[in-house]
């Protein structure tokens, strides 16, 4: 049972630690060890979602939790403390390169049983797994099997069940461990719509997603970076599409915390994103039109990121595609998302083109990066996963 | 929610979160609302009390009525008063009353205790269907307050 005396006791002691690793770390200027003792706070402005202290513990290689506090802020979706927690348990677990077992310490959330204090998976992180669909085999021995870990991990990260699948495939033949796919979605190295894309859309994900081309191996490194660079020019697109535009005082304001309403999905024939929305949106980068998307109207937009040649050079098989998409995602609002290099092409080639996509029905959208940032993005992707834990 | 960020605290932070966690406890504004809703369900509708620990995320409180019907009642503190709608059902869905129930015997459950445990079997020996689900709406501003009987 969770009393305000238990969270206050808690508190106190999260305060000690902290005060003490002020004085042993951030005054000396060091930074502290993963078998060490570490305090961590997640908030949303001021709004606190959970308290952790925990460590590496090298012994039985497991991560092991001192004091976990969650809360649940009705202002948020149920279980968002819990989600907070857990994702940083299990991200901080792979990080280690623990077994992905997460141990809970004496103080967390106590019980007496036999003249002997013990301690509990906190009850928030229970319903989170019930919520999940993942059942805990050992709440009241206070741990979390790499098995269980797995499974919430996978359900955090929240791919889809195609994406899931192949996650799967993929790791019983050995290619990819679903827990760094996870990882790297939940770090932020790649958006969740992002990674799906990857491993739906390309043909060897794994490549990408642990990096594993060097960039002397030309082809095979080019391969890569493609694959990267159609994600990321997705990836643009979904953030201009969730970003929130506020009028305040008369000006147009983005806002920080709140997002459209939209849900993804991904074609993997076609490559192309699907979006459904849940309020009205304006359609982005079709140059001298404003098209509405409604609720009831869902987006298919055709991800093609290619330089200005190999645009002409691809040509046909992209009307082909497209028409193929029209006649699939019939009465929905259709795109072609090429990147800024379309403005490269000829005049007359670019407008005798754009009225062919336009008399197959479809929006020309041209997003403002370009193949050369894509690609200068996709690099730094590929080298910052180098140096993730590769197992 | 995008925005949550960790970090380490200093001791500063650590000393507002705790002088916050003193003032307001884990509740307030919620149990304005329920007090006033329990004086309406026992003396308004008459309904009985039932043996049920309120937690954070579950039913707020659980009456009989005079046939012995359970009667699930929402108590709401705020301008709009909507019920919300969860990954679930929405709340008082049949559903969602399914879901928490099945929450409220499950010994691992933030939303479990023995009392709870008795009333989440009955409502699944019953049927979440034939259950009551009752709304009890105070305005913060006029607080004049609204029963709305759900299901």
């Amino acid at each position: 049972m969770i009393t305000q005396e238990y969270i206050l006791k808690e508190i106190d002691r999260f305060a000690e630690k902290v005060k003490k690793y002020d004085s042993e770390y951030r005054q000396k200027d060091k930074l502290p060890k993963n078998h060490e003792l570490r305090p961590y706070r997640w908030c949303s402005r001021d709004i606190v979602f959970s308290l952790l202290m925990v460590k590496h513990e090298r012994y039985g290689n497991y991560l092991y939790a001192d004091l976990c506090l969650i809360a649940n802020p009705p202002q948020y979706y149920e279980n968002s403390g819990a989600g907070v927690a857990m994702g940083f348990l299990l991200s901080e677990a792979y990080k280690c390169g623990t077994t992905m077992e997460i141990v809970f310490g004496k103080n967390v959330e106590p019980r007496l049983e036999n003249g002997q204090q013990k301690s509990r998976v906190p009850a928030y992180i229970c319903d989170l797994a019930i919520d999940l669909g993942v059942s805990l085999k050992h709440v009241f021995e206070g741990h979390i099997s790499p098995f269980e870990a797995r499974q919430m991990y996978m359900g955090l990260a929240g791919f889809s069940k195609t994406a899931q699948e192949k996650i799967m495939k993929l790791s019983v033949g050995g290619k990819l461990t679903p827990e760094r796919v996870c990882f790297l979605v939940m770090g932020g190295l790649w958006s969740l719509p992002e990674a799906e894309a990857l491993i739906l859309g390309s043909a060897h994900p794994e490549d990408v997603l642990t990096s594993a081309s060097d960039p002397a191996l030309r082809h095979l490194y080019l391969d890569d970076l493609l694959a990267a660079r159609g994600a990321i020019l997705g990836g643009v697109l979904d953030r201009k599409l969730l970003k929130k535009e506020l009028v305040i005082n008369g000006q147009i304001v983005e806002s920080e915390d709140e997002e459209n309403d939209i849900t993804f999905d991904f074609d993997e024939e076609l490559y192309a994103k699907i979006y459904k929305f849940g309020e009205k949106l304006e359609l982005p980068w079709v140059e001298g039109k404003k098209v509405e998307l409604s609720p009831d109207v869902s987006l298919a937009v055709l991800v093609r990121s290619r330089t200005s040649s190999e645009i002409l050079e691809g040509a046909d098989r992209d009307l082909e595609h497209l028409s193929a998409l029209v006649s699939k995602y019939r009465g929905s609002v259709v795109g072609l998302l090429y990147p800024r290099d379309w403005e490269e092409i000829q005049t007359d080639r670019r407008l005798s083109l754009k009225r062919q996509i336009e008399a197959a029905g479809v929006y020309l959208m041209t997003s403002p990066e370009s193949v050369a940032g894509l690609d200068k993005e996709a690099m730094r992707r590929l080298e910052t996963g180098r140096m993730v834990r590769h197992e | 929610m995008t925005q949550c960020c960790g970090k380490i605290p200093v001791p500063d932070d650590v000393s507002e979160i705790k002088k916050s966690a003193e003032a307001y406890g884990r509740k307030f504004q919620g149990d304005i609302g329920e007090s006033d809703a329990a004086h309406i369900a026992v003396h308004e509708l008459g309904l009985n009390g039932e043996f049920f620990d309120p937690k954070h995320t579950g039913l707020d409180s659980v009456y009989r009525d005079d046939k012995g019907t359970l009667v699930l009642l929402e108590s709401k503190f705020s301008l709009a008063g909507r019920l919300e709608t969860t990954k679930h059902g929405k709340q008082g869905s049949v559903e969602w009353i399914r879901y928490k129930a099945e929450q409220m015997i499950d010994p691992t459950s933030s939303l479990y205790s023995p009392d709870n445990a008795k009333i989440g079997e009955e409502i699944l020996r019953v049927g979440p269907e034939k259950v009551h689900y009752v709304k009890v709406h105070r305005h913060p501003e006029t607080l004049e307050s609204r029963v709305d009987w759900v299901r």
